[in-house]
């Protein structure tokens, strides 16, 4: 026989298993459904349960299923209208599901309105008490933990004032000063968090951040960086459904591709639409190849981020090519232009006849680049005419010990000015090669 | 771990909680008390907090301050007295005019309120009820606190009109709690279903408004319905006539005349109370959000 007390850490906290919610767009609908419903439990026949769909009915919310470990945090974000709020409302028991099922292990709290459970005519302090006890706190435990609260809160004297007189950061204080002073086992935040100033939205999610080890959290947000910054997963939700669940990176590129109205799962597309169009001069080049590669010019797929970057590229010139340009426009995976790498810059001078089979490596010293999908075009001109312009295969680049931020790392250096020291210490990594 | 047929899993270690479409559903009625009392203690500070912030806020910002909580359930009882002072209304059963009346207009707002608070209340906090787990089982109880509070301060002009009037009472208190909790109930019940109703079907609360502000006039509230002519047939067939009669005669005669009625609306209001609560437990989260 297993051990409940083994089995309750083992098992998710939070389980969700094809949840799902009907709306009408009609009230009449609505009626007409909770009549038979209605009819149903008075004279306690029928089931419960939707079997069919009927008029102004959708689904708002989908087959959506997802479990969530003690200490995890999941992200759902979507468009308005996408589900988010009700899914949270199902989860928090506030409104019944009418297709899957909620298993919530512990207790649980939302965060979802902030006029829920708070007397406007109140002082706040009085709130601290009817919120906590909404939570399932008695007077006596909250009492022993108000002034815990009220620090937290920041309120100070306002605490005293009537909550009509709040603004709506200072309730939004009020109520997860509240809910993280009761720290339940699972913590469901919508879109609340946002109404705060960003200082205290950090001090909110680095209490989070404390709470993590005994708490599981689902945040609905809006605020990509808050999403980042906090969740190990996301749910990108649309049209009631789960679109993507997976890493916060892609579900926020999916997010955004949604957000700007583009059509279903088109990430590589708008990517392609960034980069560009594709050409060939088939009257000019002939026989091209390009690919990304190593020391001994052979093709590689992905590359450490301490290695230089290398891109070969072999072409045959059917004309003479006056004035060689080479250029090669750098993307990141979310569409971002990241750099262009040309001979221009450099200053390369390649002097090109009809039939020569040219070969050129060009080269890219190590840790410049950061770790990712590196997305990239060849592009050959002769003078302003294009000969050739098409994508490069995708060159990963793997992530090392050594620290990153954001697309690329550009030298740089620190240096002590006040005790005259020349020694400069480089933020910068030494590449093996041009150690050497 | 334990399922039981609410669709609640219990542990001793951890509590479980389940979250279904058929969620209550197969509830008995009384499964369906125990849950909503349960339901009702676990926020009973919630309750109590609510009370005395409704009550505070019914006051706040007033010159006269709580004065007025206690001035505002005595006007309607002022207006039947003040009627009474006109000398409008005789003597009935040998009671003094505003006796009678003080009296059984502190049971009629008594056990109306029991019809319509649920039914405003469950009105007015189903859009706010799906932004908060808190279940609307617990509003509703909290709003009783008021009419409780309201029902004491008539009770107690009653007792200062039975004083200065020097009519005693003689009340059987054996018979008294269980019409009047009978009373309760019924009214209690049929506020729940209507309550349900009313967030289906709008216009419930309507047609109870109107159905009530005739009521009053036939139910034995101001005059009795023996000088009604053919209405006289409602003595034993409006609730309200009944019980008003039944707990005025207990408390100054000290016994009751229409017991087959009594007891047979009290059996009527057991039934009612079983069907109803596992109707409003069932429906009570299925109805959330319905505006």
């Amino acid at each position: 026989m297993s051990d409940p007390n083994v089995s309750d850490t083992a098992l998710p906290v939070l389980q969700v298993k094809s949840l799902g919610k009907l709306y009408s767009r009609r009230p009449k609908d609505t009626r007409k459904r909770m009549s038979k419903v209605a009819r149903n439990a008075f004279f306690n026949v029928g089931k419960a349960g939707v079997r069919e769909i009927h008029g102004g009915e959708f689904w708002a919310v989908q087959n959506v299923s997802f479990d969530l470990q003690r200490g995890e945090a999941i992200g759902i974000i979507g468009l308005n209208g996408s589900g988010k709020t009700s899914l949270l409302r199902m989860l928090a028991g506030q409104i019944l599901p009418d297709a899957g099922e909620v298993t919530i292990r512990g207790t649980s709290a939302a965060m979802i309105d902030l006029q829920a459970g708070f007397q406007q005519g109140a002082p706040g302090r009085e709130n601290i008490f009817l919120r906590a006890a909404a939570l399932g706190f008695g007077r006596k435990e909250t009492e022993q933990r108000v002034d815990e609260v009220i620090q937290f809160s920041e309120l100070g004297t306002a605490i005293d004032a009537p909550l009509e007189s709040y603004s709506s950061g200072m309730r939004m204080r009020l109520a997860f000063a509240v809910m993280a002073t009761v720290a339940p086992d699972v913590l469901l935040i919508d879109e609340v968090l946002a109404v705060g100033d960003f200082r205290f939205r950090q001090k909110c999610l680095a209490k989070m951040r404390e709470m993590r080890e005994r708490s599981a959290f689902v945040l609905v947000s809006h605020s990509m960086h808050d999403v980042a910054a906090f969740c190990d997963r996301v749910i990108v939700l649309h049209r009631g459904r789960v679109y993507f669940e997976g890493p916060p990176a892609e579900a926020i590129e999916i997010y955004e591709s949604l957000d700007q109205d583009l059509p279903a799962m088109d990430v590589p597309q708008q990517l392609a639409k960034a980069m560009g169009p594709v050409f060939e001069n088939p009257d000019a080049v002939a026989d091209v190849a390009h690919f990304w590669c190593d020391g001994d010019g052979n093709e590689i797929e992905d590359v450490k981020f301490t290695e230089p970057l290398r891109l070969r590229l072999k072409f045959r010139s059917l004309i003479d090519v006056r004035a060689l340009s080479i250029g090669i426009p750098v993307w990141s995976i979310n569409r971002h232009y990241v750099t262009g790498l040309s001979t221009q810059v450099t200053s390369d001078m390649f002097d090109v006849k009809a039939g020569d089979n040219v070969d050129i490596m060009m080269e890219v010293d190590a840790g410049f680049l950061n770790p990712g999908v590196v997305k990239s075009m060849l592009t050959v001109l002769d003078g302003p005419e294009f000969l050739y312009r098409k994508a490069n295969p995708d060159l990963v680049i793997r992530s090392t010990k050594h620290p990153t931020w954001g697309s690329v790392t550009v030298p740089h250096k620190f240096t002590r000015l006040d005790k005259g020291q020349t020694t400069t210490m480089s933020a910068h990594i030494i590449p093996l090669n041009r150690e050497a | 771990m334990n399922k039981d047929r609410l669709g609640q899993q219990v542990q001793d270690v951890v509590q479980v909680r389940t979250y279904v479409p058929e969620s209550r559903y197969s509830a008995s009625s009384i499964e369906a008390i125990r849950e909503l009392f349960k339901e009702v203690w676990s926020f009973r500070s919630h309750i109590v907090a609510m009370f005395g912030s409704e009550f505070r806020s019914s006051y706040r910002g007033t010159v006269f301050g709580v004065f007025w909580n206690f001035a505002l359930p005595l006007v309607p009882l002022s207006v039947y007295i003040l009627l009474v002072n006109l000398r409008v209304f005789p003597a009935y059963d040998g009671l003094n005019p505003a006796i009678y009346i003080s009296f059984n207009v502190t049971i009629w707002s008594l056990l109306t309120g029991l019809i319509t608070l649920p039914i405003m209340v469950v009105k007015g906090r189903n859009k706010e009820s799906t932004r908060t787990a808190q279940p609307i089982s617990v509003a509703v109880v909290a709003s009783f606190a008021r009419l409780c509070f309201d029902t004491f301060v008539r009770l107690a002009l009653l007792c200062v009109l039975i004083v200065v009037f020097a009519q005693w009472p003689k009340a059987n208190f054996v018979m008294l709690l269980p019409i009047l909790l009978s009373g309760m109930l019924l009214c209690f019940s049929l506020g729940l279903m209507l309550a349900i109703f009313n967030v289906i079907i709008p216009d419930v609360e309507r047609v109870v408004t109107i159905l009530l502000q005739y009521g009053v006039f036939v139910s034995g509230v101001i005059f009795p319905l023996g000088g009604l002519g053919p209405l006289k047939v409602l003595e034993s067939y409006n609730p309200f006539n009944v019980y008003i009669q039944a707990l005025r005669d207990d408390v100054f005669f000290g016994e009751i005349s229409n017991h087959t009625a009594v007891w047979s609306w009290a059996g009527v209001a057991v039934m009612l109370f079983l069907i109803s609560t596992r109707f409003f437990y069932v429906m009570e989260r299925r109805i959330r959000g319905i505006s």
